[in-house]
């Protein structure tokens, strides 16, 4: 045989041999798939594993005190299967009876009815047994134990009861994880705290939408979620394994807003009175700090009504921002900018008259444009000041109509001070779904634009637009920039810092500074929030404002837009705050004015920011004086402890009695009777859910009251309390912080 | 756009085409098979595509050059390269990367690329074997003359390979068996060859890393015999996700980027991809995947059939068999016909720079074949005479 058929043959028997392996790796192929394809079915379900998201815990948002604003929480679904546990009993206990058997099965399921029934409390121990039976007859897996859902220490505790502490496999419970956020103080200020959600469109593909901080910062917020595999080990329980697949999630970042808990609820509260004092369609009020442009209460409520005729029920909700999203036609508070760009452009005094007629003046000559004072009969000749005070619309549209539009070049001028006063601009401020202001450019103007303009008409903005240039005049004439965060921190680690923003130095020289001013809080003091706004404990100023809502072109004398912007105290304005409430109207229908329905909520709010600011507070006179060698100081305390420390010291006292019997009322207040030579006590006591008065207690019996009612306590200095920021018998709220002075 | 091909795509045109054909389809499925791998290192999806695209592209370029060149030139070459691999791969088992736990690879200095000097030594004592034994066809049962030395490199270099890579190294044993095989190298010889070499084999075993080796065995003959326990399944996840893919894709396949198992299967884009393509694209697509390996083979082997000199031809049978052998040890250890060797599928895996020694050997392949295309009118006479004395001996 020749050398190259030897090596021809011997490539053939290599290629028959390669063939066979191929034909083996074939088979085995078609072995796996059809002849021992139940086999890896069976595996596919039982060993498969799956790469899961992990998710990343997001971010929290706090308060400017810290308190927790939102925050992400694990929550359980409860759920059990039924026939795990008879099956675990049938096969421990299989040397006693039948009968041994079921009397030990019923036991322990009656204790776990008893448990559920005590801790869901919405069904009695039998219909829970009798629901387990039913089930468990029916061979089901799977029955939801409650709608309720728990929280971690809860399934912690649950997981130590009878049948429920073996297990998943033996005893059947199912807990089911969920990442739940939760707003420990619900409705407050739930818009602006807002939320994200998400939902399947059309071509059925997840879309994502919310609103508020949540949904603007909802990158930050969010994290980066993680992935590992997890592998199934039977029963449809997963555990994660092979750590080469993993990615870590990377936890969101902490949001801190410059909100003020208290402060908020205060200015729900003050809104909601009224909204339903006066059946308002909706209302919001802000309050911003002067020095900063924070902003640390903002409030939105919108009437919901559910129902017919008499079992209509009315409800308000946080629902739409309007203090930031919806731009409006502001109404006379537009005149401070109207009044500012006069002063700057004129030299009028304020004593200077003007003629506001018979309350009627037509800017057009053929009665198409009249405009009109609410007083009826007009004004007549009043001064500038006087004008502002009663909110004359006739004299600051005259006054600016003379003044700026006489022709374009002076017009546009009028339109640069508004540029300059912040009110054109858009704010860009931190929550998505902004409204910027709109307003007409000159070219667009027809002749009666600008004195209405001058007014608060033909110009939309938000309430915030307007709060930030009242804050501004406060601040001295520099404009902030409304911020609502302070911070973004990553685990305590501080990621971002938000410094104050200028939006405009100075908008005007003192001298207008001081004439608006003077205007404004004569608004206060004798205009038209004299009835509602003025307290003669501190300076306030501010404008009302009333305007009539268009409605289909037309607009309606009986629908409403009030407000009312200000700001104080005068001499050293620490707050800016706008309230707005929409279509007030007394039970009988009467449509209201600004200062009647926005001017209390302001002043409920400036009351309790100036009761409870230790900066603007005049500290109390103290009421206790030491009489050196007659009393020791015994003030306010406990009555068991005051009592007996007066008994050791032999010092004579009238003997005391709880009022309600309970020993939680025998706090007290100490007084000297001079004639008997007594100390007499009078009772000192809260009203349950109110804030009690802590005033002259030692900061022991402060700590102890104030902290068992669930509030932080922040204090100053030492001795015996002089100060409180929140003030006796307001409404209290659990968890938020109080801060006490002593001296 | 074929007479371009024609012209500057020499020699055999289906081993061209298949090869092509292969190299499109392997960019396809690595692109979903390491789908995971890039959500895993936050990388661009593009970013394991475009790498292998263009280290595909450089195979088939490192394959149009060399099929260029004169074979006659790599017998002179694969000894140089023959002995520069030993102080190699002395040097990798020593001070070598270390990548998923094995220490194959040693970095080109400077460029930062990594490469398996296995993949050199393999490619280098194939050629090398073939010369040797193609220059002493007349005297292949000398003990003297042609055993020893043939023994010492193979023994050498085997064992060098073992002890880091045992999978490439018993392969690479194979495979220089059947070379001998069929360069009539007598069976006694060859069972001395055999001895020898699986003796070589046991002692790396020992030296070097035993436990993966032996584990590896022990657990594949608890597969053969029976029933998946879970511990079991534990101890063999990878194989058992392999063949839950298989299953998984029956005949036409879950369709493309539909695999479930890619996420699972830590070596989808290399050892496993043959699963993949299973699950993907079904077994239908899987067993054209196989037939196209065999026909690779075939060419070589008719290619071997028509060479001019037997250096020609039993080194295009060698390189052939070298590589289809090891796609097909990797196909059967995919389905569970052996037990894991870490060999990657020639040509379909997404395997770095073992895809350009890969593009090497078959531009060898092609290179004696394109060598077969020149009629004999304007063949030289070097080669003429070569053929003269190789295939038609002297005798």
């Amino acid at each position: 045989m020749s050398i190259k058929k030897s090596i021809l043959l011997r490539v053939r028997v290599v290629f028959i041999v390669m063939l066979l392996f191929s034909s083996a790796i074939i088979y085995k192929i078609i072995d796996v798939q059809y002849l021992n394809s139940e086999v890896w079915k069976a595996a596919s379900e039982r060993y498969s594993a799956r790469i899961k998201k992990v998710k990343a815990v997001r971010g929290n948002i706090y308060a400017d005190d810290g308190s927790l604003l939102a925050t992400s929480a694990p929550r359980y679904k409860v759920a059990f299967d039924p026939t795990r546990y008879w099956k675990y009993i049938e096969n421990v206990k299989k040397d006693t009876t039948e009968e041994g058997r079921i009397q030990c099965y019923k036991d322990s399921l009656t204790a776990l009815s008893k448990e559920l029934a005590l801790f869901f409390g919405d069904k009695s121990y039998l219909e829970y047994f009798n629901e387990i039976e039913e089930n468990r007859n029916k061979k089901r897996s799977y029955m939801r134990i409650s709608r309720q859902k728990i929280n971690y220490h809860e399934k912690k505790q649950m997981e130590q009861w009878t049948i429920f502490n073996k297990g998943r496999h033996r005893g059947g419970v199912i807990f089911t994880q969920e990442n739940n956020r939760l707003v420990p103080f619900n409705y407050l200020a739930r818009r602006t705290i807002g939320y994200t959600k998400e939902r399947l469109n059309k071509n059925k593909k997840k879309v994502y939408y919310g609103a508020g901080l949540e949904w603007t910062f909802d990158s930050l917020l969010a994290g980066k979620d993680g992935q590992a595999l997890y592998r199934n080990v039977g029963q449809g329980v997963w555990i994660p394994s092979n750590s080469e697949h993993e990615v870590k999630p990377v936890n969101g970042y902490d949001l801190h807003t410059t909100l003020n808990v208290n402060l908020q609820d205060v200015v729900e509260h003050s809104l909601l009175g009224a909204l339903e004092q006066y059946s308002a369609k909706y209302g919001c009020a802000i309050v911003m700090e002067v020095e900063t442009g924070e902003i640390k209460a903002i409030a939105n409520l919108s009437r919901k009504e559910r129902g017919e005729g008499n079992n209509k029920k009315v409800s308000y909700v946080e629902d739409y921002n309007y203090a930031v999203g919806r731009s409006v036609e502001p109404g006379s508070t537009f005149k401070l900018a109207s009044l500012l760009a006069l002063f700057e452009d004129t030299d009028i005094a304020l004593t200077d008259t003007i003629d506001a007629g018979n309350g009627f003046y037509d800017f057009s000559s053929n009665g198409k444009a009249v405009m009109t004072d609410s007083k009826s009969g007009g004004y007549g000749k009043i001064t500038i000041q006087r004008g502002v005070e009663v909110s004359s619309n006739i004299l600051i549209s005259k006054l600016v109509n003379e003044h700026f539009g006489a022709n374009a070049s002076a017009r546009q001028r009028y339109l640069n001070y508004l540029d300059k006063f912040q009110v054109t601009k858009d704010l860009s401020f931190e929550i998505k779904g902004s409204s910027a202001p709109t307003i007409k450019e000159v070219k667009d103007w027809s002749p009666t634009t600008l004195p209405w303009m001058s007014i608060g008409y033909e110009t939309q903005m938000t309430p915030l637009q307007i709060l930030t240039l009242y804050a501004g005049l406060a601040n001295n004439g520099k404009i902030l920039k409304p911020t609502l965060i302070k911070q973004v921190t990553n685990a305590g680690e501080v990621i971002q810092e938000f410094e104050p923003t200028v939006l405009q130095e100075k908008i005007c020289d003192d001298s207008t500074l001081k004439k608006v001013t003077t205007c404004l809080e004569g608004v206060v003091k004798n205009g038209t929030a004299r009835r509602t706004v003025y307290n003669p404990a501190y300076r306030i100023a501010g404008k009302t404002g009333t305007s009539q809502k268009l409605v289909n072109g037309k607009y309606q004398k009986d629908k409403h837009y009030t407000s009312f912007a200000g700001y104080f105290p005068v001499e050293k304005p620490k707050y800016a705050c706008i309230v707005v409430v929409d279509e007030p109207h007394t039970a009988e229908g009467k449509s209201l004015y600004g200062g009647q329905a926005a001017g209390p909520v302001f002043r409920k709010i400036s009351d309790y920011l100036y009761k409870s600011d230790l900066e603007l507070h005049h500290s109390l006179p103290k009421n206790f004086r030491v009489r050196e060698g007659v009393f020791p100081v015994v003030q306010t305390g406990y009555y068991e402890d005051l009592g007996m420390i007066s008994d050791t010291f032999a010092l004579p006292h009238a003997y005391y009695d709880s009022p309600t019997g309970q020993k939680r009322d025998l706090w007290v207040v100490a007084r000297r009777n001079d004639e008997t030579k007594k100390i007499e006590w009078s009772p000192r006591t809260a009203q349950k859910g109110r804030i009690p008065n802590v005033k002259g207690m030692t900061l022991r019996d402060a700590l102890y009251l104030l902290e068992n009612l669930g509030l932080n306590v922040e204090f100053t200095g030492h001795g015996r309390v002089v100060k409180q920021s929140q003030p006796a018998n307001s409404r209290l709220l659990s968890g938020s912080t109080i801060k006490i002075e002593l001296k | 756009m074929l007479i371009w091909l024609k012209k500057n795509l020499k020699g055999d045109s289906i081993l061209w085409g298949v090869v092509i054909l292969l190299s499109l389809f392997s960019i396809l499925v690595v692109y979903s098979a390491s789908s995971w791998a890039t959500t895993m290192h936050h990388r661009d999806t593009e970013y394991y595509l475009v790498k292998h695209s263009l280290l595909v592209m450089a195979s088939l370029f490192a394959m149009w050059l060399v099929h260029n060149i004169d074979y006659n030139y790599f017998s002179k070459i694969s000894r140089f390269l023959l002995i520069l691999s030993v102080p190699l791969l002395v040097y990798t088992y020593f001070f070598g990367v270390t990548i998923n736990g094995a220490t194959r690879w040693i970095e080109i200095p400077f460029i930062g690329l990594t490469f398996q000097t296995s993949d050199l030594a393999k490619i280098a004592l194939l050629t090398n074997l073939t010369s040797m034994l193609a220059k002493r066809q007349t005297v292949i049962d000398d003990l003297k003359i042609t055993l020893r030395p043939v023994l010492i490199w193979i023994g050498s270099t085997c064992f060098l390979i073992a002890i880091s890579d045992m999978g490439t190294a018993v392969l690479l044993l194979v495979t220089c068996m059947l070379v001998m095989f069929i360069g009539r190298v007598p069976i006694k010889q060859l069972s001395i060859i055999f001895g020898v070499g699986a003796s070589v084999l046991t002692v790396a075993v020992l030296v070097g890393r035993r436990e993966t080796v032996l584990h590896r065995l022990e657990i594949w003959w608890q597969t053969l015999s029976g029933e998946l326990s879970d511990k079991l399944v534990d101890e063999i996840y990878q194989q058992v996700q392999g063949f839950i893919a298989i299953s998984r894709g029956g005949f036409f396949g879950t369709g493309v980027g539909e695999s479930q198992q890619k996420y699972v299967l830590p070596e989808a884009f290399s050892d496993y991809i043959f699963a993949i393509i299973n699950e993907e694209y079904g077994s239908l697509v899987g067993i054209l995947i196989l037939i196209a390996y065999l026909t690779i083979f075939f060419r070589g082997m008719s290619i071997a059939t028509n060479a001019k000199n037997s250096f020609g031809g039993l080194m295009a049978i060698g390189l052939s068999f070298g590589l289809v052998l090891q796609a097909l040890v990797n196909m059967a250890v995919v389905v569970g016909l052996g037990p894991i060797t870490g060999l990657p599928l020639p040509l379909l895996s997404m395997g770095g720079t073992s895809l350009l020694f890969t593009g090497l050997s078959i531009g060898i392949i092609l290179s004696v074949s394109r060598a077969n295309n020149i009629t004999s009118s304007d063949t030289n006479e070097e080669i003429h005479n070569e053929r003269k004395q190789g295939l038609q001996g002297h005798h």
